[in-house]
């Protein structure tokens, strides 16, 4: 039918090659089979044969627009209007010309104008509510969106920026405060709408796998993206957040194999290579961790994390001074990076500056004020008599914090035995708080009963105060525990060849002995 | 006897599980030596010493062992390496001044007890020591300050006092009465201005009643 149109309105122009409508009807066929370079010399023809024809304008604007010659389609677009101020195709194309000139307002003016003129121009509607991306525009964009879909309800992109602007809600109260307007339900509802009209849509795939890994549904979510990765194996975000799904469930392996794919896709995928970077180095895969943390860091420098996990890695050379930058570095990017400190504490530390370990500490606890292992590393550090009262405050604050914190409890208890302290005069005071820490170090044991460097010192105490029956068993406890410990076997040779405490224990030897002949 | 009191079975499972722990090592020779066994433990500390840090503590227990034996060069050998490490430390200039006075050298030996006594607390025992080695005539008021001293700082030591009143006794036989020296006879008194001991010897009880009626007798004396 199309063909025999063509063939009469080609013999038409043929005998009247100024029938302006003629050129106009063949450009609207050509158009349809896509054959855009015939149209568009069609609809030139129309135009110069009739000056005063509209739809021949908007016609050709929207194919000169095609040719990226915004100038030249903008010129027939306002032709067009001037001699049709109500054509809605004219006006909403024009808005689609002006979001290509970046000129965003004169664009939502024109959408306007098409739902001033036609209430029931669904893309209208869905495309303003496109250029609402600021979040003092979230209510406008959601209610465009809505009427689309009202107009629509098979408008399967509606349904998907609708679901993507609900799951950001990003919105902003009248007196300009940040407002929360996240609504997962309903996103989950649209997005739900999308697979239902079309089932092959991964990004609606993708995205309803993303809220139900924020939900932490991550069963559904594996369920969704293994559908995203059916339909197109190469999405690089369905693999990249498979991979933490995977890595969330505990499956390192898979979620290595899946971030691998999400960058084997999509290099330049600074997330994939992060994760996969800090997953590696939890597998101390150190080389390929630095690696891909490095490449990470290329394409996004301003990850504190990627800067973390790096000085991490770099903590293991021996010039201390290349952790150390990717610590600051991180900590610059972010100051209230709490981990950062305390590793960077243990990174001084461990390359003999106790003192920056200790500041670094300190920093921790202001940053997280709850950070019970940065006082108990702050208090451990704080050795020195003059520092025993502070050491003694933070052991507590961890213990307030982490009251079965039992190495805590362990280095109380040796600190209280020891019982150091500086007077204001600067003489050095020896006083043993013997009965606080053995309750230090009981606690101690009675969180982790395994832990044999308690009972052992517990046992110390303890023949410190004399109880030699009980550092006695102390003592057989840890190398029960630790038989290869050497101090322990050490400690009881001395206790044994100790004469008050051969006399008690030969006691109870008899004892036990006449007991069990009896 | 039962594994489970037997000191040393633990001692050994330590020096097994880190033989390098010196304070376990010198428990152990402290141990041989306590027992006895001497050549086992020099055999034991020596290989210690070969495999392992110097250790002046145990150099210290090797000089004893080799003393116990009899071993004077090698008893010498051993504390001066001690002391070379730790040249303050009571216990091994103690045994330097054992080794010297077995070796007869009262001279160093004498020496080695005033160290200790410049750079430790008085010390009862290393005063004995002293006044032990002071046994000529010649050093007998210099034992008596010594005696003196020591008696002192523990005023309830019956050997120190014995000791101290039968060196008086002595210089008083061996001094002719014009040599006698004032403050020495008046100290002699003031240590018995009550009634002579009962626990002294029956002898000595004796002569020093002689000698107190005879300096009371005596204007030029007193």
């Amino acid at each position: 039918m199309e063909k025999e149109i063509k063939t009469l309105l080609e013999k038409a122009i043929d005998l009247d090659p100024n029938l302006a409508n003629a050129h106009f009807k063949l450009g609207i066929l050509y158009q349809s089979e896509k054959n855009f370079e015939a149209a568009i010399s069609c609809f030139q023809k129309a135009v110069r044969l009739d000056s005063t024809f509209p739809e021949a304008e908007c016609e050709f604007a929207i194919e000169l627009q095609r040719l990226n010659q915004f100038e030249e389609a903008r010129e027939h677009f306002l032709n067009a209007l001037e001699l049709d101020p109500n054509s809605v195709k004219t006006y909403f194309n024009y808005a689609l010309l002006l979001i290509q000139l970046d000129d965003i307002e004169e664009a939502k003016n024109n959408f306007d104008k098409v739902t001033e003129i036609d209430q029931n121009y669904a893309p209208a509607y869905f495309h303003k509510a496109q250029l609402l991306t600021n979040p003092d525009d979230f209510e406008q964009a959601k209610k465009n969106y809505e009427t689309a879909i009202d107009i629509n309800d098979e408008y399967v992109e509606a349904h998907y920026y609708l679901a993507k602007l609900l799951m950001g809600g990003k919105a902003t109260q009248n007196d300009g405060s940040v407002l929360n307007k996240k609504d997962l339900l309903n996103a989950k509802f649209h997005l739900s709408k999308v697979l239902a009209i079309d089932g092959l849509h991964t990004k609606a795939c993708y995205n309803l796998a993303r809220i139900h890994f924020e939900e932490k549904h991550y069963s559904k979510a594996k369920s969704f993206l293994s559908n995203a990765l059916k339909i197109d194996p190469s999405y690089s975000k369905a693999h990249y957040l498979l991979g933490r799904t995977s890595e969330l469930n505990g499956d390192h392996e898979k979620a290595i194999h899946h971030y691998k794919k999400a960058i084997e896709c999509h290099p330049d995928f600074p997330k994939a290579l992060f994760h996969l970077g800090r997953l590696l180095f939890i597998q101390e895969d150190h080389s390929n961790a630095e690696k891909n943390l490095r490449l990470s860091l290329q394409l996004d420098p301003t990850n504190p994390k990627s800067h973390y996990y790096l000085a991490k890695i770099l903590s293991e050379d021996e010039d201390p001074n290349l952790a150390k930058k990717h610590f600051y570095k991180a900590l610059e990017l972010d100051p209230d990076f709490a981990e950062a400190y305390f590793d960077l504490a243990f990174h001084a530390e461990k390359s003999g500056d106790a003192n920056e370990a200790k500041i670094q500490f300190q920093k921790a606890t202001d940053v997280d004020q709850n950070f019970a292992e940065a006082y108990f590393n702050l208090a451990r550090l704080s050795s020195s008599p003059s520092e025993y009262e502070l050491a003694e405050r933070n052991f507590e604050t961890a213990l307030e914090i982490k009251t079965d914190y039992d190495e805590c409890h362990y280095f109380f208890g040796k600190l209280l035995a020891k019982g150091e302290k500086m007077s204001k005069d600067g003489t050095l005071i020896i006083d043993p708080q013997l009965d606080r820490a053995n309750e230090q170090f009981n606690e101690a044991i009675r969180i982790n009963p395994k832990n044999y460097k308690s009972h052992y010192q517990l046992g110390l105490l303890l023949y410190k105060q004399e109880d030699y029956l009980a550092a006695f068993d102390s003592l057989q406890e840890v190398i029960k525990i630790n038989p290869k410990f050497a101090e322990g076997h050490y400690q009881l040779a001395v206790l044994l060849m100790d004469v008050s405490a051969k006399k008690v224990l030969d006691k109870r030897r008899k004892k036990n002995r006449n007991s069990k002949t009896s | 006897m039962d594994p489970s009191y037997d000191p040393i079975y633990y001692l050994k499972r330590s020096l097994e599980l880190n033989p390098g722990n010196c304070h376990a090592a010198h428990l152990h020779a402290n141990y041989l030596i306590g027992k006895g066994s001497f050549r086992k433990a020099v055999h034991y500390l020596n290989q210690f010493l070969h495999n392992f840090d110097e250790q002046s503590l145990l150099r210290n227990l090797l000089a004893k062992a080799y003393l116990h034996l009899n071993k004077i060069e090698e008893a010498e050998e051993s504390i001066h390496i001690a002391l070379t490490h730790e040249p303050r430390s009571k216990e091994i200039l103690y045994t330097a001044f054992l080794i010297k006075r077995k070796k007869g050298d009262k001279f160093s030996a004498l020496h080695f007890l005033e160290r200790i006594l410049s750079l430790h607390e008085q010390s009862s025992e290393v005063l004995y020591e002293m006044a032990e080695l002071l046994d000529s005539n010649t050093e007998l008021v210099r034992k008596i300050n010594v005696l003196d001293i020591g008696y002192a700082s523990n005023p309830g030591n019956r050997k120190f006092f014995q000791k101290l009143i039968e060196c008086y006794l002595k210089y008083f036989d061996v001094t002719a009465n014009e040599d006698l020296h004032p403050q020495m006879i008046r100290s002699f008194l003031n240590h018995l201005d009550k009634e002579v001991p009962s626990y002294f010897p029956i002898q000595i009880r004796q002569k020093i009643t002689l000698r107190l009626k005879q300096i009371r007798a005596s204007s030029t004396l007193l």
